[in-house]
């Protein structure tokens, strides 16, 4: 079971509560809230409308919503997201279409 | 101090202000600006700010590109591209169609890339690449327009705020180099639009309804880059009907 990672197909979608201590790739279209203890991959095909708690998200397709990351979010060229993000490591790749907050911890020199 | 050079091989003038050097006020210029000191007020520039990993703004900034790799507080329009450096640490927003934030950089505020739709034009390869017109002129003039989310149902998030491409289109045409591809749609088309009446851009816009509403039906099945592709081709539509 765990090394073959979760998969949700590109003909699944999801409403409601999706949660889990397990990597998992998403491709479908998931609508509603996700908390994951692990990995979250977001593939071309997956779209998401929803509050994402995860450990570390990458994303390749297309996320609306909020995205609290305790690690890493990392939106690739293909993704097109809109949502605030909070996570101590954030990445926008060159392509990315990205709208929206982005929080993470900003140590300024003093007098700033 | 600050020097102005010119680098050998090109024409392009750079103007440096050093590590030990402080400007308070508006900076404006059509050069390329490397801070490596401090600059408190305002930057006004048709090129390149590039803020060294000495360097510390505490600006408004209005630029072409920057580059970021020292410290940024303020918020940043720019008409091509920002980037962040891993070296890079900014407290503001950001107004670019093009954001790029490296791994290690530090980022604190919003990032408006303005529609999806101006997204999916800039994707190189892409089929829709050259077809694709961007719709952020229609909902820069009217509130009512439809988010061109590529979601059916509508995102928390409110319409684009303040930055449109019309009120900075003046410094963006009169820049010597040639903006990318999609920036020249963008300014074709508020050109266009602007020259239009407001009863096109109305009927346009119910148009876009239906289609919003038939792919709130379909929205589990389909293919994204199918309903994109739909999307696309009726913003294009809309643009020729109007010539």
């Amino acid at each position: 079971m765990a090394d073959q990672p979760c998969i949700i197909g590109r003909g699944i979608s999801i409403k409601g509560i999706l949660a889990g201590s397990e990597p998992l790739i998403i491709e479908g279209a998931v609508e509603g809230h996700i908390v994951l203890k692990e990995h979250l991959t977001i593939k071309e095909t997956g779209r998401i409308i929803a509050n994402v708690e995860v450990e570390s998200l990458l994303v390749y397709g297309s996320v609306s919503g909020s995205i609290e990351a305790r690690d890493l979010v990392s939106l690739s060229a293909e993704a097109s997201v809109v949502a605030d993000i909070r996570a101590p490591r954030v990445v926008i790749a060159d392509g990315a279409h990205f709208r929206g907050r982005i929080e993470m911890d900003v140590r300024l020199p003093p007098g700033l | 101090m600050a020097i102005s050079k010119t680098n050998p091989g090109t024409e392009i003038n750079v103007t440096v202000i050093g590590d030990s050097v402080r400007v308070q006020g508006t900076l404006s210029g059509d050069e390329d600006l490397h801070v490596l000191g401090r600059v408190d007020g305002r930057i006004e520039l048709n090129r390149t700010l590039v803020v060294a990993p000495t360097g510390i703004v505490k600006a408004e900034v209005m630029v072409k590109n920057a580059v970021i790799s020292g410290v940024v507080v303020g918020n940043i329009h720019a008409s091509e591209s920002v980037e962040i450096t891993r070296e890079g640490r900014m407290v503001g927003d950001v107004y670019s169609p093009r954001v790029i934030i490296v791994d290690g950089a530090c980022f604190r505020g919003s990032i408006d890339m303005g529609d999806t739709a101006s997204m999916a034009g800039r994707q190189s390869g892409n089929e829709r690449s050259s077809s694709a017109p961007s719709t952020r002129p229609l909902s820069s003039s009217s509130s009512s327009s439809p988010t061109p989310s590529r979601f059916s149902s509508p995102p928390s998030a409110p319409p684009p705020p303040a930055w449109s491409p019309a009120p900075t289109s003046a410094w963006v045409n009169s820049a010597p180099v040639s903006p990318p591809v999609v920036a020249s749609v963008v300014i074709a088309a508020v050109d266009e639009q602007q020259s239009d009446d407001v009863e096109t851009l109305e009927a346009a816009e119910h148009e876009q309804e239906p289609e919003q509403e038939i792919d709130q039906g379909r929205l589990p099945t389909d293919p994204p880059q199918a309903r994109g592709f739909s999307q696309k081709s009726n913003k294009a539509r809309v643009i020729v009907k109007r010539k």
